[in-house]
């Protein structure tokens, strides 16, 4: 069925949005005074700082007789621990995770000699560095890819705004992804319930938190690579660097709004120093104003990002704190979660083994499944599942194959629903195929994180161009930001065609298999370069170097990631690489009933 | 108002309720008419129908409750177009899924007092907060529902009382009142407390998706009905008129006609076959109680151009259910009870009535 | 963030005495509480329609409690009066109540009118339609939001069967009939 071009579907809304203002009640303590009749009634007015006062209606001057009243204030936290919303989206006040409060800070910082100094640290995503790369690529001759897009920013954070160091976070993902594996062995071990889902997706975790609580068990407890790497930075690198988590300021450029909120997160609070691993979120879009507002232009290339291969061959350098760039993980460009598993999967598995995926319905739900190609066994069945509608069938799924009840209690749970069992299917075959995933991908946003909320936005405009890429982008896309506020929700969702794009940055220039890989036989490490092996050995590596520092394992053996250290060192392990989730319970504020 | 050349009769009064009725729907397949209340439960009624001369004589019986579980109101009702599946949309935010027991053999027509229980074969969640309105699609393969939380939900009704979401549409500003879908094509239509109507189609490739949105209306749109051609939309509003809207193009609707004469909110019609032939009868009714016939034809086009819609009020009832609102209107969809519908309203009671032309 | 206090120190203005002798089933604590069944219609011993007036719709919903306030009354907050009940006059049945909120973007101002909607939905005879809206110019934001949802009878419907909304909405119930002593001499 072909659309006319008026009726051809261009924007994503599958997106999980804030249905409700905000309900977050305010304590009250001022008293009543009893007046009487005729005695002078009093209003409230706001001054032009948007202060407000309350003043009697007879007096003209407010300085005379007004009375400042509190203002309203709520933050990220408050947003966490509220059951109001579903997810904060970017309309939640988000002032302490601004770029005007990385400036802030930054302009603020005492020397570097002195003890109150913050080393501060930037480290950006993938996922954020595709989206630069796509829109400079869009008004560029040649396709500029995210390692030089990463020099320059990595450029205008030291030489503009005076970071100390930048990275990029995708070995913060491949610790991650170490840790995930072991997981999922722990879980299928028995230690935990299967299926397991993905993490690493705040939205999907708030969701979760907030409407279904009966999935926590089922989310994998590993910290997301910007958790991990908050870890990195202020526990391995501030020890390098003789520097408490206190004395860095760190500050994420992500793709999502939500990922704020992930930092915000009590659990990534460190009570001794009073500090956060991740200090400050900033979005990509975010990231951008603020090189707007400084006048840099990463359309312009910088010194020696022709040299793009430079720190993939460092190689181990002592005791520096210097991390492998750019690290390919074949699989999504939301992390590649599920082939990490497949992967592992397919390397433990003695004979051959194969790969199948099937799309269901779109790209946004597909069904990987790995098979012992002599036995025919199944040795992993997963799901990748990103936007809303698909985390809801993947939660009636899941609730369904392991018995549990989904949705909330407060909703009026019904007190007979009839249990029936899944049909028995005759051959074992068949039995087999009506099974449960073992592990799901899940993302909150249709496309993933390359389409995130937080992530440059194609212009919206009625130009012919469904495709929304082929504009000039410094034209059109820029300005949507001019005002200097949050992009209105109208424009905010980008153009598939604009995530087509932005997915082909993400990939641009490394050696990996399309997202999506078809049917193949999978043989270990998919990439065929050596650069590339090279660094994924040296992540390795140092994964290992960094486990033994930090956890500091009773043994004088050099250790794998996957080595079971003693139980102290696991501990600190779990603390260090692990999170927890709890959920949130309605409010039960009768004046705050929205109805 | 004596002059209309059709009355309305009351054929019964279906009493049990415990408070508020708010939806009735006939059974397309077997003589169970169903109706749902603010006391938690449905009540189905079998009916037979003696076709005596001219006029058939109609017989309704009790036939069972079904307490739901539900935790707060059941809004709407809705039947499989196969007759054999109930879903109930709640204020809980929740929808059941109601079927008899096949392997207990034995339909409700059976009424020699063998066991027929309705039970809940699934509960549908993921809306927020209370669910308005329910309706499955002509082939019965899709359902979907509204809430108070401004999406409209697209299920797909699978093997085994297995429910797929399809879609969740977020395009209204504010609480989603009804859905209907188009009577043979798969086209979606929803009304809204944001004064809206709006039509959706699936592309196959992508998701289902908004391509209309149907302005006119100045409040809250509580109603929708297809004509049984399927070339208009009825919609009654809070703004107390009833507007038809015509498909022009195949995915462009306009207004052609505003039915005025309601007092208070026109909160549900009615678009039935009717008798004769024409486009047939629209019911409407709301909170002035007074429940409105309309003859719907059109003129023959002339000359290439289009045929223009014509409505005729042909009967009118005031005080349907003395003093309480009229909450819902449905015509009878079998063969020779087309000029049969039944009410529910505020009192609790379903009242079932023919029109008859003098 | 509709719990925070809009109006801190509002105005209280003195109460009339009431200024007629009431059926004893007025000054029951609330009607609906004694299961129901009684209301003025069935009350009266005759089974003719009585018609009501002004000053008997205002009886009923002057001592509604103030949410914020819960020791003030509607009326002491000059949030109701009798002037601002108004008739149909070709329907008698229906009735109009306005409202006025204390402060002008008063946050309360839905729950107010929820309030005197569940009141009057649970006193009056059921012939009478009810339309119940902010005063106009009162409120400082659009108040036809305001007026759309006490007018919409599913909104309402569902409003009371949501348990947190409905305890607060039984406190400020409570007090009507009792009307506290004037406070002007």
């Amino acid at each position: 069925m072909a659309f006319s071009g008026a009726l051809t579907l261009t924007d994503l809304n599958d997106f999980i949005t804030p249905s409700q203002a905000c309900i977050k009640p305010v304590e009250q303590s001022n008293k009543v005074d009893v007046k009487d009749a005729g005695s002078a009634a009093t209003q409230i007015q706001v001054d032009s700082s948007g202060s407000y006062y309350e003043v009697s209606a007879n007096g003209s001057a407010p300085a005379a007789s007004s009375t400042k009243l509190e203002t309203a204030q709520i933050s990220l936290n408050d947003c966490l621990a509220c059951s109001g919303c579903i997810t904060s989206a970017e309309s939640v006040l988000i002032t302490l995770q601004s770029h005007t409060e990385v400036l802030n800070v930054l302009s603020t910082n005492s020397d570097p000699s002195s003890p109150a100094h913050r080393v501060p640290v930037l480290s950006i995503a993938p996922q954020s560095l595709a989206s630069l790369a796509a829109s400079v690529s869009s008004s560029s001759a040649q396709p500029v890819g995210p390692s030089r897009i990463l020099r320059r920013v990595e450029a205008f954070c030291k030489d503009v705004l005076g970071f100390s160091h930048v990275f990029d976070t995708t070995f913060a993902r491949h610790i991650a992804l170490l840790e995930h594996g072991r997981e999922f062995l722990e879980r299928r071990a028995g230690m935990g319930k299967l299926p397991m889902l993905a993490s690493a997706c705040p939205g999907w975790i708030c969701y979760a938190e907030k409407t279904h609580p009966e999935m926590l068990p089922f989310i994998s407890a590993t910290k997301s690579p910007q958790q991990v790497m908050g870890t990195l930075v202020k526990e391995w690198m501030g020890a390098k660097w003789g520097r408490s988590p206190e004395q860095i300021y760190h500050v994420t450029v992500m793709p999502c709004y939500d990922k704020k909120l992930e930092a915000s997160r009590q659990d990534f609070y460190n009570e001794a120093y009073a500090t956060r691993d991740v200090d400050c979120v900033l979005t990509t879009g975010e990231l951008e104003l603020l090189m707007r507002e400084k006048g840099w232009d990463l359309s312009m290339p910088v010194g020696g990002e022709e040299d793009a291969a430079r720190r993939g061959a460092v190689g181990l350098t002592g005791s520096g704190t210097a991390l492998p760039e750019l690290i390919a993980h074949p699989g999504t460009s939301s992390g590649s979660y599920l082939q990490s598993l497949v992967s592992m999967c397919a390397d433990a598995s003695p004979g051959p083994s194969a790969l199948s995926v099937r799309a269901v319905r779109t790209a946004d739900y597909e069904e990987h499944t790995l098979a012992d190609t002599g036995a025919g066994t199944v040795l992993l069945r997963g799901a990748k599942c990103y936007g809303f509608r698909n985390l809801q069938n993947v939660v009636r799924k899941v609730g369904r194959d392991a018995g549990v009840q989904v949705g909330r209690g407060a909703a009026g749970r019904m007190a007979a629903v009839r249990v029936r069992g899944r049909p028995r299917r005759g051959d074992g075959a068949a039995a087999e195929v009506d099974k449960g995933y073992d592990y799901v991908e899940v993302m909150a946003c249709p496309g993933g994180c390359v389409n995130g909320g937080g992530q440059l936005k194609p212009a919206v405009s009625a130009q012919e161009d469904a495709e929304g890429y082929a504009r000039d982008w410094a034209e059109n896309g820029v300005k949507l930001n001019t005002d200097g506020g949050l992009p209105s929700s109208d424009a905010r969702w980008g153009t598939r065609g604009w995530t087509k794009k932005v997915e082909e940055a993400y990939w641009h220039g490394l050696p990996t298999p399309p997202p999506s890989p078809g049917p193949e036989t999978i043989n270990g490490t998919s990439g065929n370069l050596s650069d590339d092996h090279q660094k994924i050995q040296w992540a390795d590596e140092l994964a290992s170097r960094i486990l033994q520092d930090l956890c500091q394992p009773n043994t004088s053996e050099a250790i794998r990631w996957n080595t079971t250290m003693d139980d102290e060192a696991e501990a600190r392990r779990r603390r260090l690489f692990r999170t927890q989730y709890r959920a949130v319970e309605s409010e039960v504020n009768g004046l705050a009933v929205k109805w | 108002m004596d002059s209309l050349p059709a009355r309305i009769e009351l054929i019964t009064q279906l009493e049990g309720h415990d408070d508020r009725s708010w939806h009735v729907a006939w059974n397309p397949q077997r003589p169970i008419l169903a109706s749902c209340s603010a006391d938690k439960s449905v009540r189905l009624y079998t009916y037979k129908s003696l076709q005596e001369a001219e006029k058939a004589s109609l017989t309704f019986t009790y036939h069972t409750t079904i307490p739901t579980g539900h935790g707060k109101t059941v809004r709407a009702i809705a039947w499989s177009p196969s007759g054999k599946t109930l879903a109930t949309a709640s204020f809980d935010s929740n929808i059941g899924i109601w079927a008899q027991d096949e392997e207990e053999g034995a339909g409700v027509d059976d009424d020699k007092g063998r066991s027929t229980e309705w039970e809940c074969m699934t509960l549908l969640e993921g809306h927020e907060t209370e669910c308005k309105s329910i309706a499955y699609s002509s082939s019965g393969n899709l359902l979907a529902s509204c809430s108070r939380d401004k999406t409209v939900w697209v299920w797909e009704v699978h093997p085994d009382y297995d429910f797929e979401c399809m879609g969740v549409l977020m395009e209204h500003s504010q609480d989603v009142k009804c859905v209907a879908w188009h009577p043979h094509e798969e086209i979606l239509a929803s009304a809204s407390y944001d004064d809206t109507i709006k039509l959706y189609v699936d592309d196959p490739s992508e998701d289902w998706f908004c391509f209309a949105t149907l302005t006119g209306h100045e409040s809250t749109v509580w109603a929708l009905a297809f004509s049984p051609d399927g070339r208009y939309l009825a919609s009654g509003s809070d703004d107390k008129t009833v507007r038809v809207w015509e498909r022009v193009q195949e995915h462009k609707w306009e207004c052609v006609a505003v039915l005025k004469g309601h007092e208070r909110s026109v909160y549900s019609i009615s678009w039935g076959k009717g008798s004769g032939d024409g486009l047939g009868w629209l019911a409407s009714t709301g909170g002035d109680g007074t429940i409105h016939i309309w003859a719907m034809s059109s003129t023959a086009a002339e000359e290439g151009g289009k045929s223009t819609l014509v409505h005729k009020l042909i009967a009118r009832f005031p005080c349907a259910h003395d003093v309480s609102d009229v909450n819902s209107v449905v015509w009878c969809p079998h063969q020779g009870l087309e000029n049969v519908f039944a009410t529910a309203g505020d009192d609790g009671l379903v009242r079932v009535w023919r029109v008859i032309l003098a | 963030m509709s719990s925070e206090v809009f109006n801190p120190n509002p105005t209280v203005f003195a109460t009339a005495r009431s200024n007629r002798g009431l059926p004893a089933h007025y000054k029951a604590n609330s009607l609906w509480l004694d299961d129901g069944t009684h209301d003025i219609e069935e009350d009266d011993e005759s089974n003719e329609v009585e018609v009501i007036d002004q000053d008997e719709i205002f009886e009923l919903i002057r001592s509604i409690s103030d949410p914020e306030h819960r020791s003030m009354t509607l009326e002491q907050l000059a949030v109701v009066s009798a002037p601002q009940i108004t008739f149909d006059d070709k329907t008698p049945d229906r009735l109009t109540v306005e409202f006025t909120p204390t402060v002008p973007h008063c946050g309360m101002s839905t729950f107010i009118g929820l309030s005197i909607r569940v009141r009057l939905l649970r006193s009056l005879p059921q012939r009478y339609k009810v339309d119940i809206r902010v005063k106009p110019g009162s409120h400082q934001s659009e108040h036809a939001p305001v007026n759309k949802q006490l007018n919409d009878k599913e909104r309402v419907a569902a409003a009371l069967e949501n348990p947190a909304l409905l305890e607060v909405l039984e406190q400020c119930l409570s007090t009507v009939g009792q009307h506290p002593e004037p406070t002007a001499a």
